[in-house]
């Protein structure tokens, strides 16, 4: 799955902490699921949208070339 | 000077987790501890005072019983990676000591080596878990 969640914390001028901070997850998630690593659980992706006020399309894509997690 | 919350995610952790594993470890250590004790006291016979076997066992159940809820707790309200990395380790430690131990049971039997104790069963699920939770933690660095 590919994701915005690094453009768009860069945007707001966050480090992987802050957002983590802000999400209730670790910074290594944050840092797994920017790197395409690791595909967030719904209710993360959920928070993720509520919080960048977006609509969850709009932040995660679905990568044809699927991970391995 | 943060809060706790904020001083752990500077450190890439959630508060919550961090509670959770000291409380699953200090009831480990517990459950170990009274295991260490009563082996070492078995060498002196007390198990033979029925009360004394009665609340070592006792003792040592509930220590388990609580050390399995805690890790449980611990699980179930980790953060969702944390959650993966540690399921992944589980399954690694059960599926080594399981193909570990009845490859062995065979050469056991064809070729005359000497029965394992159970003590080796929990070596085994321990550095195999240890095994599985430094590999995860190193996959999602």
């Amino acid at each position: 799955m590919k994701n915005k969640l690094k453009v768009l914390r860069a945007e707001r001028d966050w480090t992987q902490a802050d957002l983590a901070l802000h999400l209730a997850v670790s910074r290594q998630t944050i840092n797994a699921i920017e790197k395409g690593k690791f595909d967030p659980s719904l209710p993360l992706a959920f928070r993720a949208a509520r919080l960048f006020n977006m609509a969850i399309e709009d932040i995660f894509q679905d990568d044809p070339q699927p991970s391995l997690n | 000077m943060g809060t706790f919350e904020e001083e752990a995610a500077k450190k890439g952790l959630v508060a919550r987790d961090i509670k959770n594993a000291i409380i699953a470890n200090l009831w480990i250590f517990a459950w170990a501890l009274s295991l260490g004790v009563i082996s070492y006291l078995s060498d002196f016979q007390w198990y033979e005072a029925i009360w004394a076997s009665t609340i070592g066992l006792v003792v040592h159940v509930g220590l388990g019983i609580g050390m399995v809820l805690a890790y449980k707790r611990f699980l179930s309200e980790a953060d969702e990676l944390e959650k993966k990395i540690q399921l992944d380790a589980l399954a690694l430690s059960v599926g080594v000591t399981i193909v570990a131990f009845s490859s062995y049971s065979v050469l056991e039997k064809i070729a005359g080596l000497p029965a394992l104790t159970p003590a080796y069963l929990i070596v085994v699920l321990a550095l195999s878990y240890s095994v599985g939770l430094v590999a995860g933690r190193r996959n999602f660095r």
